[in-house]
């Protein structure tokens, strides 16, 4: 239970919060403008406050200031609660010296949550949108608060990015946003391969799990990457039950932080292989493709190569497309699987994919044939790389969390995947 | 009981945007939809109550409070929501349908370049419909609108209103 300090000039929104805090246990004092409030913040020294922005007289940003600027109050966290929801709002309050930002309207979970980091994290942090915590730049004479611990940051990528787009200084195409302008520029490719397939029960996510696990059997420190928006399953099948996923990472914009994602990451302790997983369910947005990218940069930083397991083409599978170095396209056997892959390939051919970072996987999901690999390549024009084999143990390995690279290492399957393993670090 | 810690029940915020200042207030509903009011032949004004406003160039700084204030609809340039649902009526209609889809759209109004997409059915010519709908004020949804002078200025919405007669430049980024 905390004491919090409520400041809004809305008695309605006063009353509801002061109730979504009461619920959870905490003991809630409100005032109703920002006079009132840094005298209440002097006199009862409360562990939290939360500040609406647009105050008449003094406003949100003026009140923290001067909370702030006060010895007494110097220390006390503070959430500010607005309407005017901007990025240019967020940094504004930030500047201020508050520790979080929460737009209206807020659901009493968001609030709760975000009301527990701060106090958790303490005057000297920032909590952001997915509750990550950054740490303030300490100013002289800073008052210490609690100190939770960060994750360690990531080492820099040691892949340049993209050269910036060359374009005459001051001319901007209207329409078009500072982060889109490196497209006039492929991104520099990274030690990743995308696993992608547009046609479910392709065993797409098989495939990936197995080839991360095969190449980490070459003693590589590989991660795997699912990227899948409708809900993954790449935990399922190692067994793995993460805490995190890359839906934390949403509202952070195109650059997410990279100290984060450490933390984002599980660990399958057989193989050592490190999993960013999806979230379970469908996510309730996605990654840009700039912010994907981002993303790929820093885990190759510590991970060589990265696995993104694709089972749609979103802007989040563009991005990742774009900086691979190799894609592998899986497909079954199937008339709608062939036409699909056909079809993709067409695409990644329109995305500026050169069809030598392509290998297409033809996995046998049935143990009977359908269409015969031969009029496969002639229907794709182009070869199948890898031909997987049907494995019947394939539903028991799921089950039991240990893909078929390691529970039967000689198996024509998993010989097949060696194989792929081979032609996408070659 | 409600769940949410929001504004006044009855009441939709927006930020509205002139040539000069943003102007950020709620709109008392009355049972209109904001899009609705805006485009209410009838009145030349909208009312705004707890009205703040700061400068365009300089628009997180609040350099004004009003209790209640009106803003000349004409003289908006837009007006940003930031989920679409608090301004549009919710009915199926023009801009609100399961067969609707959305075509992106670049528009030069008022100082600011808006990208977004228009929500209408597919039959519909958009640029026909900017036209000569008889409408001062259309959505453009998931949108984001850049001041064009300080490009650093930019604000989002899940549905930026668009006054019409505005309009500078209009085009289809896709089609």
């Amino acid at each position: 239970m905390s004491r919090i300090l409520v400041i809004d000039d809305d008695i309605n929104l006063l009353q509801m919060v002061k109730l979504m805090l009461e619920r959870v246990g905490h003991q809630v004092e409100i005032a109703k403008d920002g006079a009132k409030g840094l005298e209440l913040a002097a006199q009862t020294q409360p562990e939290l406050a939360i500040i609406d922005v647009m105050m008449p007289s003094l406003s949100g940003y003026d009140v923290v200031r001067k909370l702030r600027e006060d010895p007494r109050t110097a220390s006390i966290p503070v959430v500010i609660l607005t309407a005017r929801s901007q990025p240019m709002d967020k940094e504004m309050a930030l500047e201020a010296g508050a520790n979080a930002f929460l737009s209206k309207p807020v659901t009493a979970q968001e609030l709760t949550e975000r009301v527990d980091a701060v106090i958790r994290a303490g005057v000297r942090y920032r909590v952001h949108t997915g509750l990550l915590t950054e740490p303030i730049p300490q100013q002289a004479g800073e008052v210490p608060g609690v100190i939770t611990p960060v994750p360690p940051p990531l080492p820099r990528p040691t892949t340049p990015p993209a050269a910036p787009a060359a374009r005459p200084a001051g001319r901007v195409p209207i329409g078009v946003e500072d982060q889109a302008r490196p497209t006039d520029v492929p991104p520099a490719r990274l030690p990743v391969t995308t696993v992608i397939s547009l046609r479910g029960g392709t065993g797409c996510t098989t495939i990936a799990i197995n080839l991360a696990l095969a190449l980490a059997a070459e003693t590589r420190r590989v991660c795997i990457a699912d990227l899948s928006a409708v809900g993954g399953h790449v935990p399922l099948y190692l067994h793995l039950k993460p805490q995190h996923s890359w839906q934390d990472l949403l509202g952070q914009g195109d650059s997410p932080d990279p100290r984060a994602l450490g933390g984002l990451l599980a660990q399958h302790q057989p193989s050592g292989v490190a999993v960013l997983a999806a979230p379970p369910r469908p996510a309730d947005g996605a990654l840009s493709a700039l912010a994907t990218q981002h993303v790929l940069r820093e885990l190759t930083t510590t991970y060589n190569p990265v696995v993104a397991d694709a089972r749609q083409l979103d802007p989040a599978v563009r991005g990742a497309l774009q900086v691979s170095s190799s894609v592998v396209v899986v497909m079954s056997d199937d008339p709608p699987s062939v036409q699909t892959t056909s079809q993709l390939l067409v695409l990644l051919g329109g995305m500026g994919i050169e069809m030598g970072r392509i290998r297409v996987v033809l996995n046998h999901v049935r143990p009977t044939f359908d269409v015969p690999a031969d009029a496969i390549q002639k229907a794709l024009k182009r070869p199948i790389s890898v031909d997987v084999p049907y494995e019947p143990g394939q539903p028991v390995a799921i089950r039991r969390g240990v893909p078929l690279v390691s529970a039967k290492p000689d198996s024509a399957f998993a010989h097949s995947i060696q194989q792929l393993a081979r032609t996408v670090v070659s | 009981m409600q769940s949410q810690a929001s504004i006044r029940q009855g009441y939709v915020a927006g930020e509205f945007m002139t040539r000069t200042y943003r102007i950020s207030g709620e709109v008392e509903l009355r049972g209109v939809p904001v899009l609705d009011q805006l485009n209410d032949h009838n009145a030349l004004f909208l009312s705004l109550e707890r009205m703040f406003i700061s400068p365009l160039l300089d628009p997180a700084t609040l350099t004004g409070n009003f209790a209640h204030g009106e803003v000349r609809k004409d003289s908006l340039g837009i007006a940003v929501l930031s989920q679409w649902r608090d301004g549009l009526p919710q009915r199926e209609g023009r801009y609100v349908g399961h067969d609707h889809v959305d075509r992106e759209v670049l528009v030069v109004v008022a100082g600011f370049e808006v990208t977004g997409a228009i929500r209408l059915h597919p039959s519909v010519n958009v640029p026909n419909f900017v036209r000569t709908t008889p409408e001062h004020f259309i959505p453009v949804f998931d949108a984001r609108a850049t001041l064009t002078a300080r490009r650093n200025i930019v604000f989002k919405g899940g549905a930026i209103l668009i006054n019409r007669s505005l309009i500078e430049v209009f085009a289809m980024l896709k089609d």
